[in-house]
């Protein structure tokens, strides 16, 4: 579960970093893990006591729940050491998950859950950064603000709030960071106005993040297999039924191991056997039989574990697909088999080839359960972030096999660069036409 | 460390988690619905299930956490470990009262809970300054009772022993149905101008019997529990009651499909660390007379070497089923500890689909090594203590490194294990799975 956190901090440093290509000192990076309200560390202070809590989020590990009730200002926050902040620009990420709604109160905007950089100039006068976090969401988003502090500043905080509204909201990852180097950065990628609020950056947390915002890329002019990741199409699960990207290609060129033989795939996992997927393989890429150890209702992630290490020593594929099961039947999916997937991901890699998990769609909810079930769904697309593996969206069964089709395309064009991508534009979404 | 009542009180709870584990996985692994059917209620919890007229045994020689007020002491007056000396009470300065209040509501013991008051008895050791008055007091959900008895002998071992029936208050006595939720054991001197030494040992409660008649029993199975318990501290490794009970039922659950008896699966930190590792255990398994091991190094299906956290994760459990082994040894090193995220997280799902497969994992904590710097020994630290309470969680038997490598020269090389840190560590393995052998597989030893 840590992994996944630790993951996803990167992520967003590499995030936060990357809008300014300078160095940044990290002032704080809170995780949760061993928060005490009582032994708070130095500079955070929490309002609202009754209403924060800590609570166990599954690939998290412990992250903050801010349960307002709609009467007060509960939030964690930190104030900042002016000697390290003034004249520079000080940077607030956190991730937050919002999977209920509040009600927005007349006149009153600015009262909802929110990321927050605060600081004072020294007429007295409040100057603000912030990103808010989508209700009714069920994924975490990743919420980034900045401010350039001014060099007089009087004073300056950070806080993870929820104003005056009844919201329940979850934060994980809490990060402040300050250029190094001092002062606005040269090419500021995104500037900021410090006193107006930043529109929230909202990751789909299947989707490994883009470590170069639009407007930043260096200069460099790519060449071979470099420039051929660079054309990849950059898809998610919700749009295009895939999660591919330029940066994910480049990523798979490196881990491609010699042994493994050319244009073969294997279709493994427990989501197995899908008909419509049987009849309308990709063509050029040879499919490597499968075993009932590797394929169908015995080969759940712990079996495959074991099992799919040999399989693939025998049969030398190049791509693996692992299917998750659209129906569970009575398996029921346990809370730490995200890593089962992303160790199968893993151990696909570890063997010489590069995997694909296929994501079924999310399972309806059971009015009659007393408690929130694990879904298989959300579990595999934390283990895709964590692994940083491709992925196809099982949701439409017709589509099934166009999807495999297409990222057996993508590897020949951007990961192995067999066939000359078509000219595109990097980064661009290619539309499925069906959908 | 745990006392004997709060080792057997853990125990129970692990196996009950275990055999749950088991019945789930099994009946999903096969496809069918869990069982729903209520299982029958169980006997009633017995700290010592083979002696189920002994209801609870206190001899003090681990730190026990079911006792408040007085403390724990080694040496004079016991004969021999510990005893408790009871501790001034606050709220009776007059009387000069000394006391200890044994907490019966932390364990499931259902005192009488049903039993006849009149055949339960209460038995301890006295060890008394000054003579005087000593009182056993029961406090249950509605109210207490108390029985006074006089100590004449100063300064020497003295038993006290009363029926539970025979104790009184001017509300009333002892019924079937109370539950205790506390017991305490009160000293008031003859003497009031001054606090006198008093100290207690070898509580015994008994149902049935009287406590004499089932003392020879109870210490036979208390030198059991001894000898099977080790100490990372003394022994370099732990292993525990509950160790046992937990990994039997493991061992139990997985009969129909028997691994090969005597077989280790090596699995170092480094690639050297597992044929150092085998080297080591080849050489110190016989001088031990820990005889036909066969030890194996992990490799991965294409043969290329298994070893470091990454591949426990990927590997382990095809090699698992490869090899069938009965014992699975995981060495985990400072690097493993340094890992981005949270490397312990790692060794919990490694751990748990080690056990699940039936394999019976032994871990090696890393050594915090003198020349990790600032950053990296919290680091370091933190991962031994991580992975010391998982393996604690889990009831699997781990080697504390940091002591194995005690006597060895030059045992690090940089912030790792050198090969003679790491041939000080097989030493110790190989008495692990010699006990191992011994208590969990209960192999003869010849």
């Amino acid at each position: 579960m840590r992994a996944r956190t630790h993951l996803f901090s990167v992520l967003l440093s590499v995030s936060i970093y990357s809008c300014s290509l300078v160095a940044a000192d990290v002032i704080f990076s809170e995780d949760f893990e061993t928060l005490d309200f009582s032994k708070l560390p130095a500079g955070f202070s929490a309002n609202g006591a009754t209403d924060l809590s800590l609570a166990d989020e599954a690939g998290k590990g412990k992250v903050l729940r801010i349960n307002g009730k709609g009467n007060g200002w509960p939030s964690l926050s930190y104030t900042l050491d002016l000697n390290k902040v003034r004249g520079k620009k000080v940077r607030i990420a956190v991730a937050a998950k919002f999977p209920g709604a509040f009600t927005l109160l007349a006149g009153k905007d600015w009262a909802r859950p929110k990321l927050q950089l605060v600081w004072k100039d020294k007429a007295g006068k409040d100057h603000y950064a912030e990103a808010v976090p989508e209700a009714s969401k069920p994924d975490w988003q990743n919420l980034e603000a900045s401010s350039l502090i001014d060099a007089d500043a009087e004073s300056a905080a950070v806080f993870i709030r929820v104003d005056l509204v009844a919201a329940d909201v979850y934060f994980d990852t809490f990060v402040c960071d300050v250029d190094s180097a001092g002062g606005a950065p040269a090419t500021p990628a995104n500037p900021v106005p410090p006193a107006n609020p930043v529109k929230p950056v909202v990751a789909n947390p299947a989707t490994p993040a883009t470590p170069v915002k639009a407007g930043t890329t260096p200069a460099k002019v790519l060449t071979g297999p470099e420039a051929a990741a660079a054309k990849a199409p950059k898809q998610t699960l919700d749009d295009g039924g895939v999660i591919f990207s330029p940066e994910l290609a480049l990523a798979l060129q490196k881990l491609v191991k010699p042994g493994a033989t050319k244009n073969t795939f294997a279709l493994v996992g427990p989501g197995l056997p899908i008909k419509e997927l049987e009849t309308k393989l990709p063509e050029k890429w040879t499919k490597v039989a499968s075993t009932k150890e590797t394929a169908g209702p015995l080969a759940h992630p712990r079996h495959l574990l074991a099992a799919l290490p040999k399989f693939i020593a025998e049969n030398k594929p190049e791509v693996v697909f692992i299917f998750g099961e659209t129906v569970l039947g009575s398996r029921k999916v346990t809370h730490t088999e995200h890593f089962d997937w992303e160790d199968l991901a893993r151990l696909c890699i570890r063997m010489g080839a590069l995997p694909v998990l296929a994501v079924p769609a999310a399972q309806p909810a059971d009015p009659k359960a007393t408690e929130p079930k694990e879904d298989l769904r959300a579990v595999m697309i934390v283990a895709i972030g964590d692994a940083n593996c491709p992925a196809i969206d099982l949701k439409s069964p017709s589509q099934i096999a166009r999807r495999v089709a297409m990222v057996t395309d993508y590897f020949d064009k951007y990961v192995f660069c067999r066939v000359e991508p078509a000219t595109a534009t990097p980064g661009t979404v290619k539309k499925p036409d069906e959908e | 460390m745990l006392s004997s009542v709060e080792l057997l009180v853990h125990k129970t709870k692990c196996i009950t988690a275990v055999l749950l584990l088991t019945v789930v996985s099994t009946s999903l692994s096969a496809g069918e619905e869990p069982p729903l059917k209520a299982e029958p209620p169980g006997k009633p919890w017995r700290p010592y299930p083979e002696l189920p007229d002994v209801l609870w045994y206190e001899d003090f020689e681990t730190d026990s956490k079911l006792y408040g007020a007085g403390k724990i002491i080694e040496g004079a007056p016991a004969y021999s470990g510990k005893c408790m000396e009871l501790g001034a009470h606050e709220h009776a300065k007059h009387e000069k009262l000394v006391w200890l209040e044994g907490k019966v509501n932390s364990t499931p013991l259902k005192i009488p809970g049903g039993l006849n008051p009149n055949a339960i008895f209460i038995q301890f050791m006295v060890w008394l300054e000054d003579s005087g008055e000593v009182r056993i007091k029961f406090k249950h959900a509605a109210g207490e009772y108390e029985e006074k008895v006089p100590v004449s002998k100063e300064k020497q071992w003295t038993p006290v022993i009363c029926r539970f029936s025979d104790m009184r208050t001017k509300n009333g006595r002892p019924e079937a149905e109370h539950i205790a939720k506390s017991f305490e054991i009160l000293f008031k001197p003859r003497d009031v101008k001054a606090y006198h030494k008093a100290y207690v040992d070898d509580i015994v409660i008994t149902s049935t019997v009287r406590p004499p008649e089932i003392l020879g029993a109870l210490m036979s199975v208390r030198k059991a529990v001894v000898d099977l318990t080790k100490l990372p501290s003394k022994d370099g490794y732990a292993y525990s009651v509950q160790s046992q009970e937990v990994l039997k039922a493991i061992v139990k659950a997985n009969k129909a499909k028997p691994r090969k008896p005597k077989s280790v699966l090596v699995m170092g930190a480094r690639e050297t660390d597992t044929q150092d590792l085998i080297k080591g255990l080849s050489a110190a398994a016989p001088k031990i007379k820990a005889m036909g091991f066969q030890f194996t190094p992990s490799a991965a299906p294409d043969e290329s070497p298994a070893y470091g956290l990454e591949d426990m994760r990927t590997l382990l459990p095809s090699a698992l089923l490869k090899e069938n082994p009965e014992v699975v040894f995981l060495m985990l090193s400072a690097a493993d500890a340094l890992r981005p995220g949270r490397p312990s997280e790692s060794v919990r799902v490694i751990l748990e689909r080690t056990l699940e497969s039936g394999a019976i994992p032994v871990v090696c904590l890393p050594a915090s090594a003198a020349s990790l710097d600032k950053k990296e020994k919290p680091k370091v630290d933190g991962f031994i203590n991580s992975v010391t309470s998982l393996c604690l969680q889990m009831s699997v038997p781990y080697i504390d490194a940091g002591v194995a490598i005690k006597s060895a020269q030059s045992p690090f090389e940089k912030i790792e294990l050198s090969a003679s840190g790491v041939e000080s560590v097989a030493t110790i393995a190989a008495q692990v799975f010699k006990h191992l052998d011994a208590f969990l597989f209960a192999r003869k030893q010849g």
